[in-house]
């Protein structure tokens, strides 16, 4: 894992900082607060999450719209709503990493681990099977 | 240094991003609402778009002049408030498509 150092990482060293063996050194006149670079990475990647949220709500309110007959009664609904839940709990998911991101920050320890990418693409690709098996009896019906 | 300059305005960007994605939304609610001959669920629509105007002209701007000014003096940009209010108002907007595929 990439380990980042929350404080004393800046141009003022004097080598680069993977060629330090231990503790990147904090220079002496280090503020008591994070580099301001870790604490907006962090911030852009909370809305980097929400927006991955938005997509996916916007995904569930075009199969509503414009694909209201799948295969069976209520499948365009249930593959809507599904949807749109899997948007908002990516986004729920998106605030809880920036917030234990914010702690690791603050502490400057390593970023925790997480497993929401697996997650959401596992939930999206159960959603894109029914649709394929939707669409199927969509076809058989014909 | 162009690390110093660029951070805040990519943090920027990225806000007026989620502000747009949050009006897309609301735009395909309001074209559902007439696509679907439910006139009230242009409420939800208009509900959802001012969420994503909240976000694109208060919060994002709100943010860029707070950054740019801490950075400037060195402070800790850290505001748990606005990560809390622009998460909050995605979730908002879920609960509005959600609202908007039921109700049809």
């Amino acid at each position: 894992m990439h380990r980042l150092a929350a404080r004393g990482d800046g141009p003022d060293l004097p080598f680069p900082r993977h060629s330090y063996p231990g503790p990147v050194p904090v220079p002496p006149d280090a503020p008591d607060h994070p580099d301001y670079r870790f604490t907006l990475a962090n911030e852009r990647t909370l809305l980097a999450w929400l927006r991955t949220g938005l997509a996916l709500v916007a995904g569930g309110v075009a199969v509503a719209t414009y694909a209201p007959d799948l295969g069976v009664r209520w499948g365009s609904a249930a593959v809507a709503l599904s949807l749109v839940a899997i948007g908002l709990l990516t986004a729920l998911a998106g605030y809880r990493r920036w917030r234990a991101n914010e702690g690791a920050i603050e502490a400057g320890r390593p970023l925790p681990a997480s497993r929401t990418v697996p997650a959401v693409a596992a939930a999206v690709a159960a959603v894109v099977v029914v649709v394929g098996v939707l669409v199927g009896v969509e076809v058989l019906q014909r | 240094m162009t690390a110093v300059e660029t951070q805040p305005e990519r943090t920027a960007l990225a806000w007026q991003r989620t502000g747009l994605g949050v009006l897309a939304v609301a735009g395909l609610l309001g074209h559902r609402a007439l696509h679907t001959g439910r006139p009230a669920l242009l409420l939800v629509a208009g509900a959802t778009a001012l969420l994503g105007l909240a976000v694109l002209g208060a919060l994002a701007p709100r943010r860029y002049r707070q950054v740019r000014l801490r950075v400037g003096h060195g402070g800790a940009v850290r505001d748990p408030w606005a990560a809390r209010a622009v998460t909050v108002a995605v979730l908002l907007t879920a609960a509005a498509a959600a609202v908007s595929i039921v109700l049809s």
